[in-house]
């Protein structure tokens, strides 16, 4: 494995202080805030009528009639900021194959709810962009992706979560450049959530200050990054090189940080440990410094716990204060911009600043005007509702005096094996323990409708308002640890990867509905905490204790074979021994409207809902404390179909997955696929009927369509089955009409509605 | 003029029962001296602003302006809370 050393080799940055770099910079550097009445809907009656907004923006400056109905404000943010970045990087098309994205957001498409005024006989062309992957998928299209497309949910660390995947991509050979990055637009409702919290500043925030609140913002950010080798090969200007990257989950509440910082601590042991860095050679913090009372001095704490008494010396400033609080695109935006300043030698500073708070005093706050600084390393960190952290570990390449921007001791160390050795599942056609084989041979025609009560389930795993989406999920999650660490020692320090294309909609309806019912001003405030689709995953980590590498996301059908390859490579790279990974569907009026403005009430399969977890280790590990082991993880394949040709887009998630396994087609006995039969129909046919000799099946027809959680459903069929002996195979098989003997190697494929594809190579 | 059991009625169904949707419990299970949050009825943070905003919402008074310390002093139990609104109804009527 080589030295993790990715360059950023293009930046585009769409913000309250600018449209465009340039502007955005200059407009720091006369210590100018983009923190001002809101202009975008009526504030009056909240606690405070100020944000971030993008100045002077008119979309029709920048798109037909035809793609302002096709891009949401959020979907057209990323463009041009995307397009600054590639516009900068000149990527040139011969030695870049592959291009994925890694879209963080935290609101998605909210807005097209929001302009509907209601929740049911929506409108489809608005309600079609709603998907939180659909921002994503939009761009991805927009540009002609072809590499991995991911969106990334964890809400206000999303982006920076989003650039550390993008590393992972390319430190795995899975893009040849990776755009990332992050975008959210200004959301009444996301508005009157935080008023609702009391979260907000009536005055332009500013982080660490005696005045408490928040400032919300909104903006775009996105990054073009590469291998450092590559970069320097083809002589890019590179503005940092990214050493390494951290995630967490607090467990501990799903909007207030724990208080000691030890969420934010553990994401930033984790970036350092990767990038080898010692602590002294890390002068600069960008911290995510919201502005409220928990945030600031928590995050604090939690840097003093890790550098002890150097933390004195290192400069901290939160940019909060220029750009408010951006969210889904908060990392992108501060990461982006802390490079612009270190390009001119200075450091980003908090603004408005006039007295320290309580707790804040003691550390090197840049404030009120950029200090003129040439860091070594610095660190971007940024932590989000559902208690997920993000710290990502940069070199400056600007420091001066000049140190070697390239790490020649790039040695070889060896991955770790990723082996299942454990699964659960909560679905119509699961057993109590939470396997689905049994109903394999029971079961010919579909069974959907599930009933689960967690409450019933297990009392102590519930709480009041619990949505039926994190339900399912916490219940799967605890069979799925049941089946593998059982009552085994297992600490806290185990990660989390969990997928959901459109988390819970029942509570969307509940928060949503209470402003339609009650007012913007009389919001929810008991239901907004849901509205970020990470909060199901922030829940289950709560329940369990599980404080390690902690990620959620969305795609709109590979969401839980994405869970696999995340979870993968977290145990690949040594960062985490054991991770669950897990997906989750739920049923709702809401998600059925959206069904059918995305086409899928066409299929003829039924929807249905639940969730699946596996428990993944690394095989040692899972040797040493005897755990059962029923399959190893070979490889992945990522495409997606940016040419409208799906057939070719399968295929080539395949042979990429074939190739990272280091096997051939004959070596593969089966196939399990997972799609969504409306937009994919005639590839998987024409699939059928060219691999004639494999056995090649859904369980779709039969389980139900779950666009989250059905390749991780597929994926605990094909683990059940590898675990058999030949004769107990036979005896399920022989129900999918295979007959074949002894299965080694199945290959999980699965598809989403816009064309995104996944492959997954398992063995025995 | 809403008497203090009208007040103590309304904070019980419409704002912990209804708002908050508190499950397995009835209004009449709810102790007026029991403690709204921790030990009692176990609200948590987030559930407070809740509370505050439904008080706001029901009898249309405003309570932004309060500190920290009165919110958690007046907010103890539905006894100590729906004598508060009582008191800030009464001065409602009489500026």
């Amino acid at each position: 494995m080589k030295t993790f050393q990715i360059a950023v080799t293009g930046i585009g940055i769409l913000s309250a202080l600018g449209q465009n770099k340039k502007e955005t910079f200059e407009n720091m550097k006369q210590n100018q805030t983009g923190i001002d009445n809101i202009q975008s809907f009526d504030a009056s009656k909240f606690i405070s009528n100020i944000g971030a907004e993008i100045k002077g923006y008119e979309p029709s400056d920048h798109f037909s009639p035809e793609e302002q109905t096709s891009f949401d404000r959020c979907s057209q943010y990323a463009i041009l900021s995307i397009q600054e970045a590639l516009g900068e990087a000149k990527l040139a098309q011969e030695n870049i194959e592959t291009i994925g994205l890694a879209f963080g957001t935290c609101n998605g498409g909210l807005n097209s709810l929001e302009q509907q005024n209601g929740l049911s006989n929506l409108d489809s062309q608005l309600t079609k962009n709603y998907p939180f992957f659909q921002q994503g998928d939009s761009v991805a299209k927009h540009f002609h992706f072809n590499g991995p497309v991911m969106t990334l949910n964890t809400a206000c660390a999303a982006s920076g979560n989003a650039i550390g995947f993008a590393c992972d991509m390319l430190q795995h050979g899975y893009a040849d450049a990776m755009i990332a990055g992050g975008s959210d637009s200004m959301s009444s409702s996301v508005y009157a959530g935080f008023n609702a919290l009391k979260a907000l500043n009536d005055k332009p925030c500013s982080p660490y200050n005696h005045r408490y609140g928040l400032s919300l913002g909104e903006g775009s950010a996105f990054l073009v990054l590469e291998p450092l080798e590559k970069a320097l090969g083809r002589e890019a200007k590179i503005y940092s090189v990214i050493n390494g990257y951290g995630l967490s989950s607090d467990a501990y509440h799903e909007t207030a940080p724990e208080p000691e910082g030890k969420g934010i601590l553990h994401a930033v042991q984790m970036a350092v440990a990767q990038g080898g860095v010692e602590n002294e050679r890390i002068e600069y913090i960008n911290t995510h410094g919201t502005g409220t009372k928990a945030n600031d001095p928590a995050e604090l704490k939690g840097l003093q716990s890790f550098f002890g008494d150097g933390f004195k010396d290192i400069n901290v400033s939160s940019s909060k204060a220029y750009f408010g609080h951006n969210l889904g695109a908060a990392a992108a935006i501060e990461y982006a911009t802390t490079l612009l300043a270190l390009e001119h030698g200075l450091l980003p500073a908090t603004i408005h600043f006039e007295k320290a708070r309580e707790g804040c005093e003691t550390a090197k706050l840049v404030t009120n005007e950029m200090r003129a600084e040439t860091p070594d390393y610095f660190l971007c960190n940024n932590s989000a509702f559902g208690g997920h952290n993000a710290s990502i570990l940069s070199k400056n390449v600007f420091h001066s005096p000049q140190t070697p921007i390239f790490d020649s001791n790039s040695e070889t160390t060896k991955q770790s094996d990723v082996v299942i050795c454990g699964f659960g599942t909560v679905h119509a056609l699961a057993n109590k323990s939470g396997s689905i084989l049994s109903s394999f041979t029971t079961h010919s025609s579909p069974k959907t409708k599930l009933e689960f009560s967690l409450k019933e389930y297990n009392k102590a795993l519930y709480e009041r308002r619990m949505n039926p989406l994190t339900q399912y999920s916490i219940g799967a999650c605890d069979l799925a640890i049941k089946n593998s660490l059982q009552d085994k020692e297992w600490s806290e320090d185990i990660g989390l990867v969990y997928g959901t294309s459109r988390g819970s909609l029942k509570s969307a309806e509940k928060y949503l509905g209470s402003i339609l019912d009650r007012g913007i001003d009389n919001a929810s405030g008991v239901y907004f905490p849901d509205m970020v689709l990470n909060s199901t995953a922030g829940k289950i980590a709560k329940k369990f204790r599980i404080k390690g590498f902690s990620s959620s996301h969305s795609s709109g059908g590979t969401d839980g074979l994405h869970a696999m390859l995340y979870g993968t490579l977290t145990i690949k790279d040594g960062k985490q021994k054991t991770v669950l990974v897990g997906a989750g569907d739920e049923a709702s009026d809401l998600s059925t409207e959206i069904d059918r403005a995305l086409h899928l009430t066409e299929s003829t399969y039924e929807t249905t809902e639940g969730s699946t977890f596996l428990t993944l280790a690394d095989k040692e590990i899972a040797v040493q404390q005897g755990l059962d082991v029923y399959a190893k993880v070979k490889g992945f394949g990522m495409s997606f179909n940016s040419e409208d040709n799906l057939y070719q887009t399968i295929q080539n998630s395949i042979s990429r997955c074939l190739y990272d396994a280091n096997l051939t087609v004959s070596d593969v006995d089966f196939i399990f696929y997972h799609n969504n039969n409306v937009s994919d129909t005639d590839e998987f046919i024409r699939l059928k009927s060219e691999l004639g000799g494999i056995p090649i099946s859904t369980l779709n027809d039969t389980f139900g369509y779950m666009e989250s959680n059905g390749s991780l459903y597929h994926t605990q069929a094909a683990v059940e089955l590898l675990a058999l002996t030949e004769e107990e195979q036979q005896e399920i098989t022989r129900s999918l009409g295979w007959t074949n003997g002894q299965l080694k190697t199945g290959l999980i494929l699965t598809t989403s509605i816009n064309g995104n594809c996944m492959a997954m190579a398992i063995s025995k | 003029m809403k008497t203090l059991n009208d007040i103590k009625e309304i904070i019980k169904v419409n704002i912990l029962i209804e708002r908050l949707e508190l499950e397995d419990i009835e209004a009449d299970e709810i102790e007026d001296d029991e403690p709204l949050f921790g030990d009692g009825l176990g609200l948590d943070s987030v559930e407070a602003l809740d509370v505050v905003s439904g008080v706001e919402a029901e009898f249309g008074i405003l309570l932004q302006v309060l500190e920290e310390e009165e919110i958690r002093q007046h907010f103890y139990s539905v006894a100590t809370l729906s004598a508060f609104v009582e008191e800030q109804l009464k001065e409602t009527v009489n500026s």
